[in-house]
């Protein structure tokens, strides 16, 4: 019976090529706008929604050591304790030329060289090795990935013909890149065998590259370090700023050499990429009590390390002492992911209303092209009038009748609405493709848009329908 | 038992506070294998009774028994099935869908008997319907393509497809021309006398109403007469011609 009924119906809308033709305009027009609008809303919703996961803290660092409460309210002197890197690199901007600043960093390493790892301002702290490193990675859940760094500054070996004379060595593990973000410009990542055997290899960042290279090509170049011949052989950019400006050129090599050229078997830090933006405290929470009890440190002590959920270079900038700022942030980890969090959420309801807003303007449209609908249905039952009299007189019964004009109805809706994703469609390649817009199809939404096509032909198909199925057959047979 | 028995019909159609009284008391039986011409005047009551006859109108008082069955008040839905399986219409001006072939107009009908016969099955009766009719060689051919005669013929192949023991007939010569009415008329005859069904014809033609094997005259919305008639035959039109050289 159906298939008579959808016979009939294409049949009927042959008949009417023009009408036929004006309302599948209409008609694929809203269901384009349906499709495009959601798309724009969907891409919209996914951009912000990367960002969040990518801005947001799934980085958590663990570093030795931690802050005495004493030394952060009785010391006004910067916090220059050794076992890390120096942060920051603003005091280097004076210098006047690149010979002064590398003698100033040749001093400060060896002065470095005599700070004792732990000082006044210090706990006694474990040092992190490969214990830890074991520990978040295997009994951590929800965490992506993890890796070890150590640096240190080396003196390059004499008759280089390199224009500087000391670099920061800085040892990466193998899920570094990764954490880090960083992109391969050239050349190729160490490899996995590369990584446990500490391969004499290196990479450099595209400054860095430029710097030491003015010449030309990074890719290949050796560098003699501490009677061991190392090959460039990657360029990267790390999106998150590798320190390329320092004055000592940063040169990134599998840890396992970072480690034999620096003498040390230990990491500076552990860094931890969480499985989502969601689960970020947590983790950082369960590294904390994982390695309290891997350092035994009994309940009434502090940490002997420091867990930091992001970036702590935010605070000191708005005024507030570093070292109360890194403590706030390495002992209160939810501080940070709440504020976080509800800057996320607004950013996501944002990016709601927007999609909303969007999809109200396409349902108007489709609302339009459904009136088109019924428009065609009426005028279809009043120029058929004496037609629907007749099949009543041979027989047809009212729910036949009806059944005859919604299916007609919603033929019309569902080829509108297929060609309106055609168009639609087509629109959002225009947005990705010509204008940049981020957009997004799924599946979901398609199959959603044909049944909005397909419930606006019966919505908007139904009072007509009525219509013709409530016709006195003997009035109907008379008509004209 | 009678194929039509009609008790003290009354109709009557009220517009605002006027009221006609279309029908006012109609009390007839006609039996299997009649051929019945109704006559009379315009605005009698003729296609009142018939639309009533044919079961798409229901009378205001009165019964009405159609093979026995008491079928004054029922349903619209019900009214339909029987209209369906147990009468074929004719009508004046034929009725066929347009830009529809003869066959599939022939098969309309079938498409709302239930159960629904398979296409196969639907084409198979349609053709044969039409070859009953001698329009085997028209069968795919549109309305617009066809003679007046012709047309009337593809709607008796209609009114016969679903094999009806009743056929009603308004006017069915009105549209056409002397020879083709003669034609048609031959047609109905022959299925009364081959087929055994009931036809009944409205027409306010003498000539036509001659047909018939009783002629009833209606006036004012009663019966005036209703009298047995020697059918006329086609063999006595001087101007009869073959079937096949009909237009
Ligand atoms: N739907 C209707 N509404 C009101 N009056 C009607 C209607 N149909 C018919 N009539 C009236 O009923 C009478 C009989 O009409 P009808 O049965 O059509 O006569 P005939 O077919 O013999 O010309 C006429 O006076 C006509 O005006
Ligand atoms: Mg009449």
């Amino acid at each position: 019976m159906m298939g008579i009924n959808l016979h009939m119906a294409l049949r009927a809308l042959l008949q009417n090529q023009l009408q036929t033709a004006l309302t599948l305009c209409g008609m694929s027009v809203g269901v384009a706008m349906v499709v495009v609008v959601s798309g724009l809303g969907l891409g919209a919703q996914q951009r912000i929604e990367d960002q969040i996961e990518s801005a947001g803290p799934t980085l958590i660092t663990v570093r030795a050591g931690n802050y005495r409460p004493a030394a952060i309210v009785t010391s006004g002197q910067q916090d220059s304790s050794g076992g890390e890197p120096p942060e920051g690199t603003g005091s280097e901007e004076s210098w006047n030329s690149w010979e002064e600043a590398e003698s100033a960093a040749v001093a400060r390493e060896q002065a470095r060289a005599k700070t004792p790892v732990m000082d006044k301002y210090r706990t006694p702290a474990d040092p992190l090795d490969s214990a830890e490193l074991a520990l978040i990675d295997g009994q951590v859940a929800n965490v992506r990935a993890v890796a070890g760094t150590l640096s240190g500054n080396v003196t390059l070996d004499a008759g280089t013909g390199l224009p500087v004379r000391i670099t920061r060595v800085a040892g990466f593990g193998e899920a570094w890149p990764e954490i880090r973000g960083w992109d391969l410009l050239a050349g190729r990542l160490p490899t996995a065998s590369e990584h446990a055997a500490g391969a004499p290899l290196l990479l450099v960042s595209h400054d860095v590259a430029a710097r030491l290279w003015p010449a030309g090509d990074a890719l290949g170049q050796q560098l003699g370090l501490k009677g061991q011949t190392l090959t460039v052989v990657g360029v990267i950019r790390d999106t998150q700023g590798d320190g390329s400006s320092v004055i000592v050129p940063t040169i990134h090599l599998p840890l396992a050499m970072a480690q034999r050229l620096l003498g040390r078997s230990t990491y500076d830090e552990i860094i931890v990429r969480s499985a989502s933006v969601g689960t970020t405290t947590q983790v950082a929470a369960d590294i904390k009590l994982a390695l309290r009890q891997l350092h035994a440190l009994p309940d009434d002590t502090l940490d002997d390390f420091r867990v930091e959920s992001q970036s702590v270079s935010a605070m000191p900038s708005m005024g507030m002492d570093p070292r109360l700022a890194r403590a706030v942030h390495s002992n209160v980890v939810e501080f940070e992911q709440e504020s976080w969090e509800e800057m996320a959420k607004s950013l996501r309801q944002a990016g709601r209303t927007f999609t909303l807003l969007l999809a109200a303007a396409a349902a108007v449209s489709l609302v339009v092209g459904g009136i088109g609908v019924m428009n065609i249905m009426l005028v279809s039952v009043a120029a058929r009038t004496r037609e629907i009299g007749l099949r009543m007189a041979l027989g047809a019964r009212m729910q036949d009748v009806m059944l005859q004009f919604l299916v007609e109805a919603v033929v019309l809706a569902a080829i509108g609405g297929l060609l309106g994703l055609l168009l639609g469609a087509g629109g959002l390649l225009v947005a990705e493709y010509g204008l940049a817009w981020a957009t997004a199809i799924s599946p979901t939404m398609l199959l959603a848009a044909i049944a909005m096509a397909v419930s606006t032909g019966v919505i908007f198909g139904y009072s007509p329908a009525r219509r013709a199925a409530s016709l006195d057959p003997v009035v109907a047979l008379k008509a004209e | 038992m009678p194929v039509i028995s009609l008790q003290n019909l009354k109709k009557v159609y009220k517009l605002g506070d006027n009221t006609v009284n279309a029908l006012r008391g109609v009390s007839l039986d006609i039996e299997e294998g009649e051929f019945v011409a109704i006559t009379g005047p315009s605005g009698s009551g003729k296609s009142t009774m018939m639309h009533i006859l044919g079961c798409l109108d229901r009378p205001t008082e009165g019964h009405y028994l159609l093979n026995g069955n008491d079928v004054s008040n029922l349903s619209r839905d019900e009214l339909a099935d029987i209209r369906n399986r147990q009468i074929g219409f004719v009508f004046q001006g034929f009725n066929l869908l347009p830009r529809t072939t003869a066959a599939e107009n022939v098969e309309v009908p079938l498409l709302y008997s239930r159960p629904v016969l398979p296409a196969s099955e639907r084409r198979a009766r349609a053709l044969e319907a039409l070859r009953a009719m001698g329009l085997t060689d028209r069968a795919f051919h549109h309305p617009s393509q066809l003679s007046g005669g012709q047309q009337q013929r593809v709607a008796i192949a209609r009114a016969l497809v679903n094999r009806p023991t009743l056929i009603l007939a308004d006017e069915p010569t009105g549209n056409l021309d002397t020879a083709t009415s003669i034609e048609v008329m031959r047609l109905l005859q022959e299925l009364r006398e081959k087929q055994k069904i009931t036809i009944v014809l409205i027409t306010h033609e003498p000539d036509i109403a001659a047909y018939g094997t009783r002629i009833i005259a209606v006036r004012d919305g009663i019966i005036i007469s209703d009298k047995p008639n020697v059918p006329r035959r086609v063999s006595d039109e001087p101007e009869a011609l073959p079937l096949a050289a009909v237009g």
